[in-house]
């Protein structure tokens, strides 16, 4: 008989965590170490810290190794993790322009000051599987780690670069920083209405799932509210910590992060009546090295600003916000694998209803969808 | 100025049986509830089971004001809650000394129609509560989570305040929530939604 | 560089998961709910170890509520033993230490998802309900800030053209369960997604009723004692799901809400989808003592 049993629940579950782990490990492969993860994943770690909204590289690499590589997943473990960590400190604001550059390049000038830095890119390889790594042998990394001096070559770097966009600004290119909301809101201890303040929007969207806000950027740039944007500056780097604290005369710093940031020049408005018309700036700014997400949060930055009176799906803030949170969408989406025998017997009484009036008067309906 | 801090109020379990008490008495206007004993020392005026409700819903994210003002009791609820002092017009948490009038209590948030919610919650402090008729203010209430009617007698409420706080809420949604304890560790609560009739009884 | 040796302790949460602060909040929230009924409250509503969509809000209302002493009861589909319902029940054990039931009467607080228990609740007993959509004019508009302006004015004619419209297509209002309704007179309100069955519990009830969307951060109340309707026209009343000549195939149970499954021979049974009431039934039929507990 189908009756479902009333208990029996808990040893199916704890019979599914088994065969988890069963099927993460019967390949009979070397337990992967959360260090390799943590080295040589490390745009999957940072893509985790991203979505996560916490920047832990070892536990983000260790969320990706016992949720077997799926980021949603791993970023999901990180989140849930982060919502139990006290929060004590706010960091003080981080000026990006004292970042220790890794890559840095502008989509807008052929020539910046301080120049272009290439760094550790593929955007102009060929994608071609790279059979020589189906086998590394390790002398070979060895020597290739010595030869290589890269390391060395960082250093020759200056301390800060220049923004691109402070030169726009100073000749009067660039609309001046808004200073009217430079309020600091948290979205995790706090549920906002819309408009969103700014920090709060830069926040949500920081930790958006990096698939969802591309699909909606690139809407967006393909004409579904387009903004015309161009890379003012992409900058990959770290950037250092303060905080401050009562028992301490100066700001204390307390570490460096790994951040991409992106600054999406835009269309020019015409501003208020009379105003010299200016371009406009998206901004975009995420844990680890992300680029994709960096500029897909600059367009969306800049797309949600929108005053259309007839809003492209990019360009309403309340949709984008909503829907770009990867834990909240892949929660729900996967939600409708849990039962809905209830709610499903609802919708039948009430389809075998209208059923039996319509046999009863055919002609009783009059529109159809 | 030395002000004590609370170690001996539990944070987790007290609170969570102080916040159950509550929750039972804002579902049900009019319900005398009993409030469990605190082993803390507020200042001289300030009662134990004002403090308790204050330790149970303040923190660092709310804001309070005591009516009539007193630095005392502020320090001593800004030192045990991590609450932000703030003026009556601003405070999430106002604390009334219900024998004294508070003329400020008018001015309390009632929030607005899209956030009702931002209406203050008041914590009247009172002499005594009592479901059986007897002197002081007889209150009767009406309204969601009554059964028909319920009535309460309460002394040490200043009718003026007590006033004030009925035309805080003439406007429902807009109000605020109140919640009445007295010296025995009688709670009652009078939400917005509640109607109250009123009459002084000698 | 993080210790991992601090990040391995296995039980070293709070008493009820959540930290502190994050019950005040919910505390808060949960209180301003009650005192205005059936508005939604937003609260921060953090992340939790079960997926969002499968019981957050639910769970963050309970860990808010729940102490030493109260005997928790959790159901999935009316089921204590669904597979959600089991993990739910094992997150609040591991971090409480309650004791569980599944006696219906035995239970102070009962977490539900989709169901109200047949048997009569109490006024010492909270319900908290698990909400997906706690928006009742989602039907009608997808923007929450649109739709927080129409509860601010009351405005719900476009859900009374609704189910006009319904009407006039269908002959009958087509909504199964999540069925809108009219709190106190003032707030409508999406009652979570109960069968239209277990609507008519709400209103006037001796029990009070918590509601929590976790992913869509709010919370909201029915106080008992406060009068819930559904929305219906004089001429087209509400109606609840018609089991009229069924009876359950275990116990035998008329008036309970059943669920219809397939006999594997092209037939279809009836069984209730309170399991527990189910088993009472059954056992008193039986004569013999009621099957709750574990």
């Amino acid at each position: 008989m189908g009756y479902v049993a009333v208990s029996g629940g808990s040893e199916a579950i704890a019979g599914a965590e088994e065969l988890v782990k069963f099927f993460r490990l019967r390949g009979g492969s070397a337990a992967l170490a959360v260090r390799q993860i943590r080295d040589q994943q490390r745009l999957a770690v940072d893509k985790v810290m991203g979505e996560g909204s916490l920047y832990a590289p070892t536990v983000a690499a260790l969320a990706l190794k016992q949720a077997e590589g799926d980021s949603i997943e791993a970023s999901f473990i990180l989140r849930a993790y982060r919502a139990t960590q006290p929060r004590r400190y706010t960091s003080l604001a981080v000026d990006t322009a004292a970042m220790a550059i890794v890559r840095r390049i502008s989509g807008a000038f052929q020539d910046i000051p301080g120049g272009q830095v290439l760094g550790p890119t593929r955007d102009y390889s060929q994608r071609l599987v790279d059979f020589s790594l189906l086998d590394e042998k390790e002398q070979v990394i060895r020597a290739f780690l010595a030869g290589a001096g890269l390391d060395a070559a960082g250093r020759d770097l200056p301390d800060s670069f220049p923004k691109v966009v402070a030169l726009l600004r100073a000749e009067g290119l660039l609309a001046p920083p808004e200073t009217a909301d430079r309020g600091l809101r948290d979205i995790t201890r706090e549920s906002l209405g819309f408009p969103y303040p700014r920090s709060a929007k830069l926040q949500a969207l920081a930790r958006g799932e990096t698939g969802a806000m591309m699909a909606l950027a690139y809407s967006s740039i393909r004409g579904y509210g387009d903004i015309h944007p161009y890379l003012g500056e992409l900058r990959v780097g770290y950037v250092k910590l303060y905080i401050t604290h009562p028992a301490l005369a100066k700001p204390a710093y307390v570490g460096k992060v790994l951040v991409t940031e992106a600054e999406i020049i835009a269309q020019y408005a015409a501003g208020e009546k009379g105003a010299t018309p200016r371009l406009s700036l998206g901004y975009g700014l995420c844990f680890g090295h992300n680029e994709l997400k960096a500029i897909s949060m600059g367009i969306l930055d800049r797309t949600t600003r929108s005053k259309a009176p007839q809003k492209a799906p990019a360009e309403d803030e309340e949709f984008v916000l909503y829907h770009i949170d990867g834990i909240e969408a892949s929660g729900f989406v996967a939600h409708w694998k849990l039962p809905h025998y209830v709610t499903f017997q609802s919708t039948l009484d009430r389809l075998r209803r209208s059923q039996a009036l319509k046999e009863e008067a055919p002609d009783a309906e009059p529109q159809d969808d | 100025m030395s002000v004590l801090f609370e170690a001996a109020f539990n944070r987790v379990f007290d609170s969570q049986n102080l916040y159950r008490r509550m929750l039972d008495a804002i579902a049900r206007p009019g319900k005398v509830v009993a409030l469990p004993c605190l082993d803390i020392c507020p200042p001289s005026g300030l009662s134990v089971y004002a403090s308790g409700l204050a330790f149970t819903l303040l923190d660092g994210d709310t804001s309070f004001a005591i009516l009539p003002a007193s630095e005392p009791w502020q320090d001593y609820l800004t030192v045990n809650t991590g609450a932000r002092p703030a003026a009556p017009a601003d405070a999430e948490f106002i604390l009334l000394a219900g024998r004294e009038y508070g003329p400020q209590i008018t001015v309390a948030r009632r929030g607005d129609l899209l956030a009702p919610e931002r209406g203050a919650t008041i914590f009247a402090m009172v002499d005594a509560i009592d479901s059986a008729a007897g002197g002081g203010l007889r209150l009767t209430f009406a309204g969601p989570g009554v059964d028909g009617r319920a009535a309460v007698s309460v002394t040490g409420l200043n009718v003026a305040n007590l006033e004030n706080i009925l035309s805080l809420n003439r406007e429902y949604p807009l109000g605020v929530d109140c919640f009445l304890a007295d010296r025995q560790g009688r709670l009652v609560a009078m939400p917005r939604s509640t109607a109250v009739q009123w009459e002084v009884v000698s | 560089m993080l210790n991992l040796r601090t990040i391995e302790r296995k039980h070293g949460y709070n008493f009820a998961f959540l930290d502190e602060n994050t019950k005040r909040e919910v505390r808060r929230k949960t209180l301003k709910a009650v005192a205005i009924p059936g508005h939604q409250v937003p609260f921060a509503s953090p992340e939790l170890p079960i997926a969002r969509g499968w019981g957050t809000g639910g769970l963050q209302v309970t860990m808010a509520i729940i102490g030493p002493d109260d005997v928790l009861k959790v159901i999935d589909q009316g089921c204590d033993g669904g597979v959600n319902a089991v993990n739910i029940r094992k997150l609040l054990v591991k971090t409480t230490g309650v004791r569980t039931t599944f006696a219906t009467g035995e239970a102070t607080i009962v977490q539900t998802r989709h169901r109200i228990p047949e048997e009569k609740l109490r006024a010492d007993q909270i319900l908290v309900l698990q909400v997906p959509i706690p928006e009742p004019l989602r039907f009608v508009e997808a923007s929450m800030a649109k739709t927080r302006e129409m509860h601010a004015e009351m405005d719900y004619s476009r859900m009374w053209v609704f189910l006009y419209e319904n009407i006039v297509k269908w002959g009958e209002i087509t909504i199964g369960a999540r069925y809108p309704s009219l709190v106190n007179g003032r707030y409508l309100i999406d009652p979570s997604p109960i069968p239209r069955w277990d609507v008519p519990k709400l209103h006037m009830a001796d029990t009070l009723f918590l509601f929590g969307a976790g992913r869509e951060k709010r919370i909201y109340a029915v106080p008992p004692h406060t009068s819930v309707e559904p929305l219906q026209f004089d001429d087209v009343p509400f109606r609840v799901e018609d089991f009229a000549g069924r009876a359950c195939l275990r116990c035998g149970a008329t008036g309970t809400f059943l669920n219809e499954i397939f006999d594997g021979r092209g037939g279809k049974l009836y069984v209730c989808s309170d399991s527990y009431n189910c088993d009472a039934v059954k056992a008193k039929r039986e004569g013999t003592t009621d099957g709750g507990g574990q």
